[in-house]
């Protein structure tokens, strides 16, 4: 007797988006003091220069060519991010790209499951996984 | 268990971030009102019911029908 989902991880909660980017060594950023106002404006080069953020992760202390962030889209009610064109780094020089994000938001979708889920009266148990998924198994009696 | 309403709720997180989760224990509609939660981790992209699901629609339907 089950029901199956699939469901596309999207940023809703600041929280769990801080707590996921330290989790992948991303332990520096700066935050607009309202985190729903993208008040914080970026720097960097090929289109980057003036968009402006919620949260920021500053190339200067990353070695970055530009600096990456998140930015509060009210429509969606979420955070959106907005990286550099490609990852990892080359002498002194490291970028946030896709693969990066792609780790942020497999933490942070862990980070909020279980976060919901205790909200929700579950017990949550994580079960070992070697082959780079996260399993949980939530369970309520 | 004891309690009707236990149940668990297997979770799987791909290295991209995509969240599969599947219901145990829970037959007919109420699989979509006890994870409506999960709604909250982003927007989902399926959903699938199983054939059980569908068997205990059948039960009431017929039931209605006999009236």
């Amino acid at each position: 007797m089950s029901a199956y989902r699939e469901i596309k991880t999207v940023f809703k909660n600041l929280d769990s988006l801080k707590k996921a980017l330290k989790d992948v060594g991303l332990d520096h950023f700066q935050l607009s003091s309202n985190p729903r106002l993208n008040t914080i404006q970026m720097q960097g080069y090929a289109g980057r220069q003036g968009e402006s953020v919620a949260l920021m992760l500053p190339k200067s202390h990353y070695g970055g060519y530009e600096d990456v962030g998140f930015a509060w889209d009210e429509q969606s009610k979420a955070y959106k991010a907005l990286i550099s064109t490609h990852d990892g780094g080359w002498g002194s020089h490291r970028d946030i790209g896709e693969a990066t994000l792609q780790k942020v938001t497999q933490r942070y979708a862990y980070n909020e499951a279980c976060r919901l889920a205790k909200m929700q009266g579950y017990t949550v148990r994580e079960v070992k996984s070697t082959d780079g998924n996260i399993r949980l198994q939530l369970s309520k009696y | 268990m004891n309690n009707p309403n236990a149940h668990t709720i297997e979770i799987e997180i791909t290295p991209e971030g995509q969240i599969k989760s599947t219901v145990k224990g829970v037959s007919g509609p109420d699989c979509g009102r006890l994870t409506k939660w999960l709604e909250e981790l982003g927007s989902v992209t399926k959903d699938e019911h199983t054939l059980d699901f569908y068997a205990q629609q059948a039960v009431i339907t017929n039931q209605v029908k006999a009236k």
